[in-house]
Parts: C-alpha cells; sequence; structure tokens
C-alpha cells in the first residue's frame, strides 16, 4: 500500500471523502502505521511527539473530527504501554504500570519521557496496531450480536438517519425477531430514505416519517436506536441534526434512547465545542430571501447524557455514567490534553 | 341503458315473487327487505357518493316491508307462474349432477330446520337487512366480475365484517369463513344481476346450508354461479354460463310443500354463488393487505381498530374501484390504519348533479390541493360557499325549509370531507350553520330566511374570527414586549400579533422554524421582513441552537382540546418540548371558535394523512427518489402526518379573545358559550 502523508489525509478529511467514521478510524491507523514503520524516529518520545503532531494538526483544522484524535491518542497509549511494558522486561521484574503510574502526574499535561532505545519497539507497536485494526473491523459484527438481546418480537423501535451500525443491529435482529422500524427522515440530509429502503429490502416493516412527527409517533414506540459520530467525554453525545428534538421526546415519553458506538468514537471531547455552519440548503426551492434574514444550520447536535440510556459497544453495553472509566481504559492520562 | 332496462326489469319480477312467496310462507317476512335491499342497492352505483347507497338501501325497506306485507294475497297465475320457472330452472341445474345430489342431500337435511330458524330469525334480518348490504356494498366493487373463478373465498373478507348475522345464526360453526364470503359478497351479486340479497336473512338463518354451499363451492372450484343461470331462466332467459357449483335442488323438493322454501334457499344459495365468485375478483389484493394486516395485528388494537379498518378500507377500495382500477396503491399503514388515508385524487362526482353547489365544488378542491391552507382559511371559504350556496336555494314545494335545507346540506358537506377530512373548527362553524339552519321558524318566507342565515355566517365570521383576530394581538401585546420569538411555519394570526407590537414600539425578532414539507415558514418570513422585523428561519429539528436566544415561544393552534391539548399543525410540538427543556413560556393563540369537546391523549387518535409523495421527493439531490417506488415496495411505509397535538402541560398560557387563560380554563368556556352547539352533534 502507498504511503499515506499526513498531509494527504488531512485533504481527505476536509474534502470528506470518506463514508463512514469507520473508514477514518482504519485510515488513521493506516497512516499511523506509516508513521512508526519509517524511519524518522529512534526513541519512544520521538515517536510520541510524531504521532502527537498528527492529533494537533487534525484537531486545529477540523475540531469536529474527533475519530482521527481518537486513533492518534489511542495510538500513543500503545507506545506508552509498549514501551513501558519492554522497559519493565528489560530492568527486570519491575511492575511497569505500577511504576508508571508513581511516575506520571497527568496535570503536567506532558508525556512521559521515554528516552531509552528498544529496538524491539517497533515491532510489537506495529503488532499492536494491527490488533486494533481488527478490532475496528469486527466492530460492526460484535455490535450486531447484541440486536438479538436487546430486541423482541413485536417492538416498535424508532431510528433517526443512515448509520450502518445501526443498519447492521437491526437487520441481524430481524433475523430472529419480528419488529417494526420508524425511520425519521432526518434533514438535511434526508439519509432516512436510504436507510428505510435499506431496512424494507432486509424484510424489517418499515414505515418513514418527516422529522417533525417524531413527537406524535413517539407515544407508540418502545425503543429508540441511533448511532453518533462522537461520544463525549461526560456520556452525551455528538450526533445528527435532530438527534437533540429527537431525545428530549424520547425523555418526554420516557423511551429508552440507545446509542450504537464502537469504541474508536469515545473521544476525550468536551461538550461546549459547537460549530455553526451558515447554510442556504435549508431554504426552500423557490423561494428567495433578502438577505437581512439569517439563515443558518449546525453540523452537530449535542444530546446530553441525561437523555442517552445506554451505549452498545463493541464488547457490552454501557452506561453514559461510566463513559469516564473507559476514556481511562482507553487513553493515557497525559494525552488527555493534545 | 338497456342493462340498466333489464335490471329493472329483474326488480319488478323479483317483487313479484316476493309478493308470490311470502303469501306461501308465512313467517318470512325479513327476507324481503333484505331481498329489496339488495335489489334498490343497484341503482345508485355510479360514482355518487358513498352515502348514495347506504342511504337509498337503507330507506327503502321500511316502506317495501309494509307493501309486502299488504299483499299476502296471492293470484294463482302468479303461482303458476313461479312453478314453471322453478321447472325450468331445474331442467337447466341437471347438468352438474354430481354435486347437485350433494345439493340434494343438504337440502333434505336442511328443509326439516328450515322453517325453524327461518322463524326465529325475524327480527335479526330485518335489523340486519338494512345494515349488512350497507356495509358490505362499500367492501365490494359496484361493477363486480361474476365470471371469476371461485378461488376459495372463505378467509378473505373476514375483517369487521358487522357481526349482526353471526349474533343471529342459530349455529355456531357459522363464525369462521362461511358466513363472510356470504355477507361480503352480498354486493356484487346485486349489482350483477338484480336479485335480491336474500343472503341477509340466510346468514342469521339457515346457517348449516350457507356453510356447506360454500365449502363445496370452494372445494369444487366451480367457475360461475349456476345462481346467474337460475335468475336468467327465471327473469329473461339471457345466456347461460357454466352450470358448474350446483346451489340447491329443487328436484326433490318439487312436488313438497316446502318446495317454496327449499327455492328459496336454492336462490339465497345461488346469489351467494355469484357473490362469491364477484367477491374474488378482489381476492388478490385483499391477501395482500391481510398479510400486512397479519403482521400488524398485534401492534393494533384488536376489534374496534379492525373494525374501523375495514369499513374504511371498503370505502377506499370502492372509491378506487369506481374511479380507476388501481392495483394495491392505497395501504393501511400499521399503527395509523384508523386514520383518513390520503387519496390523490378528488372525489369522484357527477358533473351536472345539482346535489353538490358549484362553489362548494371549487372550495372542496382548492382545500385538496392546499390552495387554501389553514383552519381560519379554510372556514372561512367554506363559509363563503355556503353562503352562496344558500342565496341559490330554493325551497321546493311543501317541504320545510329548515329539514330541507339540512339535507340539501349534507351532500356539499361530505363533498368537502371527502376532498380533505375536515379540520376540527370547520366541523364547529358547520355545527353553528346547521343549528342556525334548524331554529329557522317555518313560516318565516324564504327571502328572508335566506337573508337570515346569510347574516349569521357574516356574523360568525366577523365576531369570531376577524374581530377576535384582533383582539388577541391586543391582549398578546401585554405579554411581549422586547422578545425574540420562536414561531413556527405560517400563521396569519403570528403576523398580526407581532404588527401590533411592532405598532406598540416593542423590538421583536422573530425566529422561524420550518419544516420542508410543506415550507410554509417561507412566506412567513417574507412577510415579516416586508414589516421590517429581524428574522431568522432555522429548520425545526436544529432549535437547541438557537433557544438560549430566543425569549418567548408563540404558536397558532388549530384546535384546542378539552382536556387543553393543542392540536396544531405538525412539528409544533417539537417547539412545545424545546421550550419546556429550556424553560420558556410556551404562548398559545387560539380563537374561542376552535375549541372542541373531545379529548385527545396523543397526536395519533385523530390525525390526517397527507401526501406522502411530497416527502419521497425529497429535496436533497442525493437521495432523491430512493423511495420513488415505496407504494409497490413490500414492508415499506411512508406517513407524512398533519397535524400534531401538544400535551396540555407542555402550554404555559392561552391566548383567546375572551381573554389570556390557563389551559384548564378550556371547557368552561366551551360550557359557556358553546353548550347548545358543540353539545349536540
Amino acid at each position: 500500500m502507498a504511503q499515506l502523508s499526513e498531509r494527504e489525509f488531512i485533504d481527505k478529511l476536509r474534502f470528506e471523502k470518506y463514508d463512514t467514521e469507520q473508514a477514518k478510524a482504519e485510515e488513521s491507523l493506516y497512516l499511523m502505521e506509516c508513521i512508526v514503520g519509517s524511519v524518522h524516529w529512534k526513541t519512544g518520545s520521538d515517536l510520541l511527539n510524531l504521532l502527537r503532531n498528527v492529533g494537533t494538526s487534525v484537531q486545529a483544522k477540523m475540531p469536529w473530527e474527533t475519530t482521527p484524535c481518537n486513533m492518534v491518542q489511542r495510538v500513543i497509549k500503545i507506545v506508552i504501554d509498549e514501551y513501558n511494558t519492554l522497559r519493565g522486561e528489560n530492568q527486570g521484574v519491575e511492575y511497569p504500570s505500577l511504576s508508571q503510574s508513581m511516575l506520571v502526574d497527568p496535570a503536567c499535561g506532558d508525556l512521559p519521557k521515554c528516552t531509552e532505545v528498544i529496538p524491539e519497539l517497533q515491532d510489537r507497536v506495529l503488532e499492536a496496531i494491527a490488533e486494533q485494526k481488527a478490532e475496528i473491523e469486527q466492530s460492526q459484527e460484535l455490535i450486531a450480536a447484541q440486536g438479538v438481546s436487546k430486541i423482541h418480537n413485536d417492538e416498535v423501535i424508532m431510528t433517526c438517519g443512515m448509520c450502518p451500525l445501526v443498519l447492521a443491529f437491526l437487520t441481524k435482529a430481524a433475523k430472529q425477531r419480528k419488529f417494526h422500524v420508524i425511520v425519521a427522515e432526518c434533514a438535511p440530509k434526508y439519509d432516512g430514505h436510504p436507510m428505510a429502503k435499506a431496512l424494507c429490502t432486509a424484510g424489517i416493516q418499515t414505515t418513514l416519517i418527516q422529522d417533525s412527527a417524531v413527537f406524535p409517533i413517539m407515544s407508540r414506540v418502545n425503543k429508540v436506536i441511533i448511532g453518533t459520530k462522537t461520544v463525549v467525554s461526560n456520556g452525551g453525545i455528538k450526533t445528527f441534526v435532530g438527534a437533540a428534538s429527537l431525545a428530549s421526546a424520547a425523555k418526554f415519553y420516557s423511551v429508552p434512547l440507545y446509542v450504537c458506538t464502537p469504541t474508536y468514537k469515545f473521544s476525550l471531547m468536551g461538550c461546549e465545542e459547537i460549530s455553526h455552519e451558515s447554510s442556504t440548503s435549508i431554504i426552500p426551492k423557490g423561494t428567495k430571501f433578502s438577505p437581512s434574514v439569517n439563515t443558518a444550520l449546525t453540523k452537530l447536535d449535542y444530546v446530553p447524557p441525561e437523555n442517552v440510556t445506554s451505549f452498545i459497544t463493541n464488547n457490552r453495553g454501557i452506561a453514559p455514567s461510566y463513559v469516564y472509566r473507559q476514556l481511562s481504559e482507553l487513553y493515557h492520562p497525559t494525552s488527555y490534553d493534545l | 341503458m338497456p342493462q340498466k332496462e333489464n335490471k329493472l326489469d329483474n326488480l319488478c319480477n323479483l317483487l313479484e315473487n316476493i309478493i308470490l312467496q311470502h303469501g306461501r310462507e308465512a313467517p318470512t317476512p325479513g327476507q324481503k327487505p333484505a331481498k329489496v335491499d339488495g335489489a334498490t342497492a343497484l341503482p345508485p352505483p355510479r360514482a355518487g357518493t358513498q352515502n348514495a347507497v347506504p342511504s337509498t338501501s337503507g330507506g327503502l325497506p321500511a316502506s317495501l316491508h309494509s307493501a309486502l306485507e299488504a299483499g299476502k294475497d296471492l293470484s294463482k297465475e302468479e303461482l303458476e307462474r313461479e312453478r314453471k320457472a322453478r321447472k325450468e330452472a331445474k331442467k337447466a341445474r341437471k347438468k352438474g349432477p354430481g354435486k347437485e345430489n350433494v345439493e340434494e342431500r343438504k337440502e333434505t337435511q336442511n328443509s326439516g330446520q328450515g322453517s325453524a330458524p327461518a322463524t326465529t330469525v325475524k327480527g335479526s334480518p330485518v335489523k340486519g337487512a338494512p345494515t349488512t348490504p350497507v356495509k358490505g356494498a362499500p367492501t365490494t366493487p359496484v361493477k363486480g366480475a361474476p365470471t371469476t373463478p371461485v378461488k376459495g373465498a372463505p378467509t378473505t373478507p373476514v375483517k369487521g365484517a358487522p357481526t349482526t348475522p353471526v349474533k343471529g345464526a342459530p349455529t355456531t360453526p357459522v363464525k369462521g369463513a362461511p358466513t363472510t364470503p356470504v355477507k361480503g359478497a352480498a354486493a356484487p351479486a346485486i349489482p350483477v344481476k338484480g336479485a335480491a340479497a336474500a343472503a341477509t336473512p340466510v346468514k342469521g338463518a339457515v346457517a348449516k346450508p350457507v356453510k356447506v354451499a360454500a365449502a363445496k363451492s370452494a372445494t369444487a372450484g366451480a367457475a360461475v354461479p349456476s345462481s346467474i343461470l337460475v335468475v336468467d331462466l327465471r327473469y329473461g332467459k339471457e345466456s347461460s354460463e357454466q352450470a358448474g357449483v350446483e346451489v340447491a335442488k329443487p328436484a326433490g323438493q318439487d312436488s313438497t310443500a316446502g318446495k317454496s322454501k327449499a327455492d328459496l334457499r336454492r336462490e339465497r344459495r345461488e346469489k351467494q354463488e355469484a357473490q362469491r365468485q364477484a367477491k374474488l375478483a378482489l381476492k388478490e389484493q385483499q391477501e395482500e393487505q391481510k398479510k400486512q394486516k397479519d403482521k400488524q395485528v398485534v401492534m393494533e388494537k384488536a376489534k374496534a381498530s379492525s373494525k374501523a379498518k375495514a369499513t374504511g378500507e371498503g370505502t377506499r377500495k370502492a372509491r378506487v374501484r369506481r374511479a380507476s382500477s388501481r392495483g394495491s396503491s392505497e395501504r393501511k399503514v400499521p399503527l395509523l390504519g384508523h386514520l383518513p388515508q390520503y387519496s390523490p385524487n378528488p372525489p369522484p362526482h357527477q358533473v351536472n348533479s345539482d346535489s353538490i353547489h358549484p362553489a362548494v365544488l371549487t372550495v372542496g378542491l382548492k382545500m385538496k390541493y392546499g390552495v387554501v391552507e389553514g383552519a381560519t382559511a379554510r372556514v372561512i371559504s367554506m363559509l363563503a360557499a355556503l353562503k352562496l350556496f344558500i342565496s341559490d336555494y330554493r325551497t321546493p314545494e311543501s317541504c320545510d325549509l329548515s329539514r330541507d335545507m339540512a339535507d340539501k346540506l349534507k351532500p356539499n358537506v361530505d363533498f368537502l370531507h371527502a376532498c380533505r377530512p375536515h379540520a376540527i373548527a370547520m366541523d364547529n362553524a358547520i355545527r353553528s350553520v346547521k343549528h342556525k339552519i334548524n331554529s329557522i321558524d317555518p313560516l318565516t318566507p324564504e327571502a328572508q330566511a335566506k337573508d337570515e342565515l346569510r347574516g349569521a355566517i357574516d356574523e360568525f365570521v366577523g365576531e369570531n374570527i376577524i374581530l377576535a383576530s384582533s383582539t388577541i394581538a391586543t391582549h398578546a401585546t401585554t405579554l411581549i414586549h422586547d422578545d425574540v420569538l420562536l414561531t413556527f411555519g405560517y400563521s396569519a394570526l403570528v403576523c398580526d400579533v407581532v404588527e401590533a407590537v411592532v405598532k406598540e414600539g416593542g423590538k421583536v425578532s422573530v425566529v422561524v422554524a420550518d419544516y420542508p414539507h410543506p415550507p410554509s415558514g417561507a412566506a412567513m418570513v417574507q412577510r415579516l421582513d416586508r414589516l421590517g422585523v429581524p428574522t431568522y428561519y432555522r429548520l425545526v429539528t436544529d432549535l437547541s441552537h438557537i433557544m438560549s436566544k430566543v425569549t418567548k415561544v408563540v404558536v397558532e393552534a388549530e384546535a384546542v382540546m378539552m382536556n387543553g391539548a393543542v392540536q396544531a399543525m405538525c412539528g409544533t410540538a417539537c417547539l412545545a418540548l424545546a421550550a419546556a427543556t429550556h424553560h420558556k413560556p410556551f404562548i398559545v393563540l387560539c380563537q374561542t371558535y376552535k375549541f372542541c369537546n373531545i379529548d385527545l391523549t396523543d397526536s395519533l387518535v385523530m390525525n390526517e394523512l397527507g401526501d406522502a409523495n411530497s416527502m419521497v421527493s425529497c429535496p436533497s439531490q442525493e437521495h432523491q427518489g430512493v423511495l420513488a417506488d415505496w407504494r409497490d415496495t413490500q414492508n415499506l411505509n411512508v406517513v407524512r402526518l398533519v397535524y400534531d397535538v401538544t400535551p396540555a402541560g407542555l402550554v404555559t398560557v392561552l391566548v383567546t379573545e375572551q381573554n389570556v387563560l390557563p389551559t384548564s380554563a378550556v371547557p368552561v368556556i366551551i360550557h359557556r358559550k358553546y353548550a347548545d352547539i358543540l353539545g349536540q352533534d
């Protein structure tokens, strides 16, 4: 495979050449593989700095693209772990994790100094990255496998827009259960339409409704299952436009809201960053507004953790209140502020 | 129209026979109304309103019943004629020997109990008769095709069939399949042959022969009912089609005294055959719908909804068949089967009939195609049309103006409803007009009465709409000063309020939330812009970001329910929810004539389904037309709701022309102002 440079990757991201978050995750892992495989670094610290640069440049240009940053931080953690393991082996029966946690102060905000040159580090890191890749590829199946336990016969499930994970989740469950899905159109992208098409070809009884009908129909719905772009650090989610009103309607009628996310979407980002976009896409065709009329459309909606019931991830379901713990397992504490 | 004449001939002959037989058998008065029902259901199969069929058939039995009872004395000639006809029929039927024998056996079996059930059912057929053909009629095509082979009808028209015959049946095995083909098939045979629907009393009375006959014909797979044969031979010797299944055998009965009963039974069975086959013409479509229904049966409330669906579905089917031959284009959506379905075609009406006033026609079509939108506009245009109707109305001789005008008004109102289901406000307006019509003194001269009525309508509009709107604007200015308002879609009342506030000197900006189907907010934005008010335009799903800047949410209601729930265009509830989440007041503007006595718990109990095709052709270029063939796709439905209901708990305050009220005051106002009108129907 050709070498992928950082710039190319960022350009691809900017021009939205990737269809799904999974593709972004895989590409970013590939980029980092290239970096690790290259000869530009000698010590662990060099490698960490290289990776950190990738992370900061992506974040600076597109703060809402959290998946690549997540992957960067994941790889950083892999590197640090491998380094410590190897150093611990070299030095004997020390418990590397214990010493590591004693020596590192997360508040210092800097990555640990991994100054020793360990030849096996590169191989070990590449192995671990390959494992991570496999995990990403399997995440869709693992999530879909949990569908049967979550969905029961004769239930009415609501979803909004297109998410390949949710689609896999529902189609797998449909093989054993008979249920009904209501798909909201999800303006302005209207990707509810291909979702409805995919669902009905899978043999699921589907109904397409307009977004404004979500509240009226919610009284008949048993569960809401959606996908997301990012899971933020407090357990909320940042996702498609319309999720906030969907989630409040679900809360109003006490309908559980499940979010299907693989672990690479868990991000250290906070919920405060919002991105606006001035858009004329919402103006109906054929009408003209005078320039004094302000039209805008946001990119992402924020759903607070109170409205989310559970995250369905690769291995298990986790509650929003547990997200912080998951984050500490995935990422190294010093990399929280890149 | 030669065919019609033949049918009329058949009618007359039928009546004669009825009279003949009525004299022979005392205990079967219930059959005649049924027969007559079927016969009379024939004449108006054209594209009249649905109500034409039930009303005429329902009206006649009463009068004919009395006439028939008077004609108990039979003449010898009539008896002779009948005997001859029966002999001929017997000969013709001898073509299907095997089945005939079985039928004969059946006959002998049932001759014994023939009389008993007939007597016991005296009461029920009379009741059942007017209703069953009525209900049966809409469910089957008026132009039924009698020549289609019997396929195994029993299971198809199970849905929501009226239970009267079943109840009346002395034998329990009737309940399942067997009765249904009979019942449902009642109507098709009627237009086909003009034969009386004596099937009705049969359903209740002679359950066993029905059942056997049905089962036999199903298994036999015979083509055309011999009933056609018999009828033809009896009433005019039209071309006889294949004898096929034998319905009843007079062979063994000719010489016995119970012959007439057997004949009746035979006739009935023949009719059932024809009806069943006509019904099978629809079988394909029904089966498909039934499959869908099977899937959804668990999700829907059991009997009530399925009954409503059956009649609704039947209405839909009948209309479809009259308008054009379409496939399974009208499909019931799960969970929403009880709502009136959308039809892209205007309701069929006669071109030169005088039952629908041209002004009403225009208004109806305008409402259908969305030219006239919104409760207030619809009410005003409808009342204007009714004023013209009143002006053009002339009282016929020896008729009461109030009663006759109410009768003449009905088809107009029904036409409007068929174009587009009434808004609740329209219902209220119609009720008040009817109330006024009823209260006209019969002694007043026509011109004066008409002036009174027109004046009443003007007063209604002036008081309840125009004056009310300006009063509401005044009241609202006490609530709104320097605010950022959030509203939904186009609303004339909100515009009036904003104008009033601006005139008072308040600094108001308005955020218009809108949804693309239909994009009514664009007109609102343009109108507000012309007022000079800073306007923002947002998608209704994108509110969480702008709510921090908004101070008050103001919307106009289409109707307010007795429990305080507010019905408005679909999407308003999103605003209410956003207001509640961000702790902003939610103000609803509504004139009191839109209050109604219904208590709605959620939006799906009473709603309207709009044009789903506008949703399918969505504004996005990428996904446009992905679902273009959604009607043919199995498992897929596209639903567009027109209204939604905001629960009373989310509404902060209600601004009416009487006062600024909390939602708990709604029933008090209804009681005080409208009890006499809204209470009655």
